[in-house]
């Protein structure tokens, strides 16, 4: 009961004049940053933090989460319209929603993109507002057996997902793995694969392999084709808005992705890729009808847009529960965020819901602001948005270069990781040429060194026992799951047809 | 078995020359339809994955032992890494031989040329302190030639009208530091 | 007494504008991306020396990787003489430098002042049987490879801490079972869901949870106690380990005395000021100011200490 008063309460704050600005133009922003490949959300609060202190602590965490959510949808409309996924919440996004926008359906998946994130983001924050504290309990009780056992169920799936060649795609996968090993291994500070390059110390950011593999390798490939590019593309054909029958088709993809956002949003794992993936190979699994069809003939499917796009915006929610009650950033973003309220001398933790709880549900409130604003903004921007299709390719392309070059070194302030960038872009248009599946190698990037890293943890606290990867339940239940996930549906087909098979003889 | 291979190779790269004549680097690039024709490119996949294999072994092999509570080191993972691209890449070797890659559209050489060459000379340019605005105007007129824009001036304008706005954008906007050359420290010196 | 306190107000308000003021351009390196807590001091510098209108101009750079390495590596070759050219450090360098084996050190440039630190806690879930750094101690000596450590990364100010305890336990610090966590919060989820037997971080990464009763301190390396926090220092425990996570600024190589004294003037006046008080309060970070000289000798106590316990430690050579 208290907890719906201070919401309203909250609302009332949110809903100034002055804080519906900052909403609009964190929105704004962000969409605008979001499109951009290789700048996110995280690094445009970073670089807004010092001059946001001027607006106070409710008006620029109001832009905060404009920026935040505005940030994933502008990485939804290049992933969808020109393959070229900036954030890697996004990347999932790009699979079919590309291929809509190929066959002139790009406006559709853009609507399916923006009503989903709304979706995704309305209901978790609803679930934050609701049950953060049980959700921190689940986190906390999360170990290391647990992770690992998650990024095998990640692993498992996304792999089975693209199964078109075994090998193709494990062979991705692998490039990926190799990919998150270079730089400094976390748990001994050995520099790995790195051949004594100081810059390759590091770990390469993500922003690059995504940007190199996807942006750059997709403007490689188009090069490489002997096709006139001055003809016009045709931007749209049929209706760009949405009707009736593919919003039925989203729904039930909506629900599955807010759901899985929502639920590895608090987990430490590194933000919204698992979910996405999860959401993805979960829409490819279940689809039938029309969307099967979408899906097996490589058109584009609607639900392969409408689920990942839900639970990254639900993921984002959910990020901000360990944030909010632990101080535990999750995600890049929500680092920031943090930053954002230590600037105001707040430090979120178990208090900061007693102590501050106005601000707390000021921001949960401004969250469905944020929300409400991004769909109001964004949907009759759809038109326009596709009319970037109809920029002469070109220059689209080259925009597109200019973009995501621009983004690499201000993010990295080194024109090092624009060597980088050109590796990973021929690496991306080879892989393009062979028909090697990329979404596995970026899987492969970021979740090879968690995985790693959370087995030699657990194995480090058990001092070298490996029988805890199977002695707790939740892991085993992961476990369950995951092989369900990828063997259940031959199993059924299998179960089915000598079903079938008993009928007929009967 | 050899020469099988020559002959077909040959036929390929003679029917690519009457299309196309300036595409005769490699005849593989138009072989491989999936009817069993053997793909070099694919072998060469494969035997580039087995020199990453190595490679990462090479490296791996080199890390000194440091005692873990874990039993094993940083140097676990890279083993097993390097061993499943050993496998992967003998499948590979197999369906290259098979001809199991899809057929491969002629490669425009012309236009691949023009992006890598267009991001080769950013990066050259940056390193060289040209600062961004004239390394990113370079860029982008040649990535307009590489889609077969040939209106130079028109690119070069576009490119560096763009550049500018972004730089301000980006350096005034939000902050951000881009690499600075004379034309940066003179719209600094201006806007002062 | 009074003589000293005019001359005082007289080098404030005489000196100050016309031996350091209005410098007319600066440039501070941040050797970290956007958002770390370099840069967020190399900003917090750079928005002070402009409100207070120190200098006139300021740009800040941002060069990730490798521990600050390579943005120091990049700031020696390129900034050697410039007298407008900073850069902004700290104790984590000393330690990349030795585990990276970086080609440039910290007597490669002009150590200015340090200017901001924070003290490492060790601390253990609310339930856990250990309750002081004695009780710590005995566990450790009972069984070394049970008690195990949740920090920041390898080689880092947190194992730095946790190896001084072992070796002020009499343990080989070698031996400790430390496992790395990408940063703070990350270790503080271990400690709560009690996965781990101590944690250890800097104090701001567990103060919420430490107000709230959900940790415990087992002590602070501080050299002596904190007004902000009511726990022990290792020190009064007995053990003595003292870590200080500090932040500095530095100045170009091969600048004349004379610019390095107006650098330093410039810098001096800003720690002094309001400004600056109000934005270290707000961010939490103690002001540890120790300028010239002394924070010279001071930094190369440091590199040769840190040398040590990262030998014994089994990070370097």
């Amino acid at each position: 009961m208290d907890t719906f008063v201070l919401l309203l309460d909250g609302l009332a704050t949110a809903a100034q004049p002055m804080n519906l600005m900052f909403a609009l133009l964190g929105v704004m922003l962000g969409t605008a940053v979001g499109v951009m490949p290789g700048i996110g959300p995280a690094l445009t609060v970073a670089l807004l933090l010092p001059v946001s202190l001027s607006f106070g602590a409710t008006g620029s965490m109001i832009m905060f989460a404009g920026i935040y959510y505005g940030g994933m949808y502008g990485g939804a409309i290049s992933s969808i319209l020109l393959n070229t996924p900036g954030e890697t919440a996004s990347i999932m996004t790009a699979v079919e929603g590309n291929r809509m926008a190929k066959r002139g359906a790009g406006g559709k998946a853009l609507g399916a993109a923006a009503i989903g994130s709304f979706f995704g983001g309305t209901f978790a924050t609803m679930g934050l507002a609701l049950i953060a504290p049980l959700m921190v309990a689940v986190a906390l009780s999360f170990g290391t057996a647990e992770y690992f056992a998650l990024m095998v169920l990640s692993f498992m799936t996304v792999s089975a997902a693209f199964g078109g060649s075994v090998t193709r795609g494990l062979t991705a996968l692998f490039i990926g793995l190799t990919i998150g090993l270079v730089g400094t291994d976390k748990l001994t500070g050995q520099v790995r694969l790195a051949f004594g390059v100081p810059e390759m110390s590091d770990n390469i950011s993500i922003a690059i392999v995504a940007v190199g593999l996807f942006a750059i390798g997709e403007t490689m490939f188009l090069a490489s084709q002997h096709i006139n590019h001055k003809t016009k593309a045709e931007a749209v054909k049929g209706s760009v808005w949405l009707n009736w029958t593919d919003l039925k088709r989203c729904i039930r993809p909506y629900i599955r992705g807010t759901g899985l956002g929502f639920l590895f949003g608090p987990l430490p794992t590194g933000g919204a890729e698992i979910p996405t993936f999860l959401s993805y190979t979960t829409e490819k699994r279940l689809a039938t009808g029309e969307g099967r069809r979408d899906f097996d003939e490589g058109r584009g499917a609607i639900e392969g847009v409408a689920g990942p796009e839900a639970a990254n915006n639900a993921s984002a929610a959910g990020t901000l529960i360990p944030l909010l009650t632990l101080g535990l950033p999750t995600s890049a973003t929500a680092a920031m965020m943090l930053a954002g309220f230590q600037q105001y001398g707040l430090q979120p933790g178990p208090l900061l819901f007693t102590n501050n709880a106005e601000l707390v549900w000021g921001l949960v409130a401004s969250l469905f602001i944020a929300n409400l604003m991004l769909v109001v903004l964004n949907v009759p921007f759809i038109g326009i948005w596709v009319k970037l299709l109809t920029i002469p390719r070109p220059w689209l392309y080259a925009g597109i270069l200019t973009f995501a070059t621009l983004g690499i070194v201000g993010a990295q302030g080194s024109a090092f990781a624009l060597i980088l960038l050109l590796g990973f872009g021929l690496i991306g248009f080879l892989m393009r040429r062979f028909g090697y599946p990329l979404a596995p190698a970026l899987v492969g990037a970021i979740l090879g060194p968690l995985a790693e890293e959370q087995l030699r943890r657990g194995l480090m606290i058990n001092r070298g026992d490996w029988s805890f990867l199977v002695t707790s339940k939740i892991a085993l239940a992961i476990y369950a799951i995951a092989i369900l996930a990828v063997f259940g549906p031959r199993i059924w087909a299998f179960l089915r047809h000598r079903g079938v098979a008993r009928t007929n003889r009967a | 078995m050899p020469a099988d291979r020559q002959e077909t190779a040959g036929e390929t790269r003679l029917s690519a020359d009457q299309s196309a004549p300036e595409v005769r680097l490699h005849g593989e690039d138009e072989v491989g339809q999936g009817s069993g024709l053997r793909d070099l490119a694919g072998l060469g996949i494969a035997a580039g994955l087995f020199a990453l294999a190595l490679v990462i072994y090479g490296d791996a092999s080199s890390y000194p032992v440091r005692r873990s509570y874990a039993q094993f080191g940083p140097e676990i993972f890279p083993y097993i890494i390097a061993f499943g691209i050993v496998v992967l890449a003998g499948f590979t070797a197999v369906i290259a031989w098979r001809g199991g890659f899809e057929a491969r559209a002629r490669l425009n050489y012309s236009g691949l040329f023009w992006i890598v060459a267009a991001i080769v000379t950013e990066i050259i340019m940056l390193f060289a302190g040209t600062g961004f605005i004239a390394a990113s105007t370079v860029l982008f007129a040649f990535s307009a030639r590489a889609f077969g824009q040939t209106t130079h001036l028109l690119n070069f304008a576009i490119g560096a009208v763009m550049s500018t706005l972004l730089f301000l954008l980006f350096r005034y906007g939000l902050g951000l530091a881009l690499p600075n050359g004379p034309l940066e420290r003179s719209i600094d010196l201006l806007l002062r | 007494m009074k003589k000293l306190g005019i001359a005082a107000l007289i080098s404030a308000t005489l000196l100050a504008p016309t031996a350091f003021a209005q410098m007319s351009e600066l440039k501070i390196m941040a050797p970290a991306g956007p958002g770390g807590g370099w840069d967020q001091t190399a900003r917090t510098i750079q928005s002070t020396l402009q409100t207070e209108g120190l200098v006139a101009n300021i740009q800040v750079e941002n060069v990730a990787g490798a521990g600050g390495t390579i943005g120091l590596q990049q700031f020696v070759n390129r900034s050697s003489g410039d007298p407008t050219a900073t850069i902004v450090g700290g104790y984590v360098m000393v330690g990349a430098i030795i585990a990276n084996a970086s080609p440039v050190g910290l007597s490669d440039i002009t150590p200015l002042a340090r200017l901001t630190g924070e003290y490492v806690v060790v601390v253990a879930n609310a339930d856990s049987p250990i309750n002081t750094a004695e009780d710590l101690a005995n566990a450790l000596r009972e069984d070394v490879g049970a008690v195990t450590w949740a920090g920041g990364s390898a080689g880092g100010v947190d194992h730095i801490a946790a190896g001084q305890f072992a070796k002020a336990a009499g343990v080989a610090p070698e031996e400790i079972n430390y496992i790395p966590y990408a940063g703070g919060g990350e270790a503080l989820a271990a400690i709560l869901g009690g996965q781990v037997s101590v944690g250890v971080s800097g104090f701001s990464e567990f103060s919420a949870q430490i107000e709230a009763g959900a940790l415990k301190v087992i002590g602070i390396t501080a050299p002596e106690r904190q007004d902000y926090l009511d726990a022990p220092t290792f020190t009064e425990q007995g053990f003595d380990v003292e870590v200080q996570n500090w932040r500095m600024i530095a100045a170009a190589p091969g600048i004349t005395d004379e610019q390095k004294a107006t650098l330093l003037g410039t810098i001096e006046t800003m720690a002094a000021s309001d400004t600056w008080a109000e934005a270290l309060a707000t961010k939490g970070w103690v002001n540890t100011f120790l300028a010239g000289d002394d924070f010279a000798a001071y930094l190369e106590q440091e590199i040769a200490a840190t040398g040590e316990i990262l030998k014994d430690l089994g990070i370097a050579e």
